[in-house]
């Protein structure tokens, strides 16, 4: 089962932003490499720390707490980090993101 | 007591009685547990409590926002247990490396002002405290609660004579315990070497951009200490940046200035004023230096265009700077996260 949820207006997240939106209880990160958009848990899987508050080059998302990253695209760490990103599925409907949140999407 | 610790990557035990931080007699014992200010400020030391019990120490330490209740959350470097514990953290278990830190007694040996509001202290350990250049000891002020973290200013590789500077707060119980009489010659204790923003020449075989603002100078000197004093700064170039309010904010110039003069053509030297700028006799006492009005990490960014390939870069100073001067490595730069160092204190 699939439960599409509206997370944001694509427009909401612009080049190298990365930010926080919260659907039903569930707190996620949006971030953009061109015109794609990619849906993650909000937390970093290293100490918890709201990825919103990290950097997104529109190549690769770092949190700003120990400088973890992860290709923003397949959630694959590219350096320190040693837990992969998970990443929600999305699409885009119109103008709006949306993002499967039937299950979320924990690193326990 | 003893305390286990389950991490991601295998189980450590050791042991900490009732008046020792657990983070500390962890790193004692030669365990790489996680940490970075060791105060109570950062929460890179918290884990989870899954059985026993602890006196949580500092209530109202900062990173204490950051620990959840539920399972209950403790920071190491502050928790005292009063049982044997069973704690979880979860990344993994980092490298000790480097000098395995210890508790010593020590003597102030003096106080010297350096400008309006930093003071050069020296304490000698009763024992030697090997450092590497840029590591801090936490020091244990008479009379004051909890422990300061303060960074190395210069490089002794002997550990005999450890020089920091202070920066003086108004109220500030240390600052105000300094001011209170002359204190030189007070016993102090001192646990470390702590932090991993070390500088070590055989293993850091780079040029340095090297970022520090108001008080936060200390560790950048000791790394350009070790730099000159290594002959790293035959091979390979250090680039400075020093951010101040404006000129009476500046100490230890002559130092920097000398260091500069050992490898003028290696060595590049900006100070940013994001206040006041110096006036013409003030900019005759800084000859060679690059002087720039604006934050420090702004300053650092436009010079460094183009020059960020293979760097090391070091940074210490206000929390806020250090994050933008990281942003702007991170982003402009595309400096690896591995070739950015600092210690966070926030």
């Amino acid at each position: 089962m699939s439960d599409w949820k509206r997370v944001c207006a694509t427009g909401d997240v612009g080049e190298n932003e990365i930010k926080e939106f919260e659907i039903d209880g569930t707190k996620v990160a949006v971030a953009r490499s061109g015109d794609a958009l990619h849906v993650y848990p909000l937390r970093c899987p290293h100490m918890d720390e709201p990825l919103s508050t990290g950097i997104c080059d529109g190549a690769t998302v770092t949190c700003s707490f120990h400088l973890w990253q992860w290709n923003m695209i397949t959630g694959e760490s590219t350096g320190e980090a040693e837990i992969d990103l998970l990443i929600y599925p999305s699409k885009v409907e119109g103008d709006a993101l949306l993002a499967d949140l039937e299950q979320e999407l924990t690193y326990d | 007591m003893r305390i286990e610790l389950a991490a991601r990557d295998g189980e450590v035990a050791f042991d900490c009685d009732e008046d020792n931080e657990i983070l500390l007699a962890g790193l004692a014992a030669g365990l790489g547990l996680p940490y970075e200010c060791a105060t109570g400020t950062c929460a890179t030391c918290k884990a989870s409590l899954e059985n026993g019990d602890v006196n949580d120490g500092w209530a109202d330490a900062p990173a204490r926002r950051m620990l959840k209740t539920e399972p209950r959350e403790i920071l190491m470097c502050q928790a005292r247990p009063k049982s044997d514990c069973r704690l979880a953290i979860r990344g993994r278990l980092g490298d000790s490396g480097g000098y395995v830190p210890s508790w010593r007694s020590g003597r102030l040996a003096s106080i010297t002002p350096l400008n309006h509001d930093v003071l050069q202290l020296e304490i000698e350990p009763d024992a030697p405290m090997p450092f590497d250049a840029g590591q801090f000891m936490l020091v244990d002020v008479p009379d004051v609660p909890g422990y300061r973290g303060w960074s190395m200013a210069t490089f002794d590789p002997a550990g005999d004579r450890l020089v920091f500077t202070v920066k003086l707060m108004p109220g500030g119980t240390v600052s105000s315990w300094l001011s209170d009489g002359d204190r030189a010659g007070t016993g102090i204790r001192l646990f470390g070497p702590l932090g991993k923003a070390s500088f070590r020449p055989d293993r850091d075989n780079a040029d340095l951009l090297c970022i520090a603002g108001g008080s936060g100078l200390a560790p950048i000197l000791a790394i350009l200490d070790h730099a000159l004093g290594s002959g790293h700064l035959k091979r390979h170039r250090a680039d400075i940046f020093f951010g101040v309010r404006s000129y009476e904010d500046l100490y230890c110039v002559g130092r920097l200035l000398e260091i500069a003069a050992a490898a003028p053509e290696r060595v590049g030297l900006t100070f940013a004023f994001s206040e006041t700028m110096p006036g013409a006799a003030e900019r005759a006492a800084l000859p060679g230096v690059a002087i720039a009005e604006g934050f420090v990490h702004e300053i650092m960014g436009q010079a460094m265009a183009g020059r960020f390939e293979n760097i090391l870069a070091y940074m210490a100073g206000p929390p806020p700077m250090v994050e933008a001067a990281m942003r702007l490595l991170v982003m402009q730069g595309k400096v690896p996260p591995a070739r950015i160092r600092y210690d966070k204190f926030s």
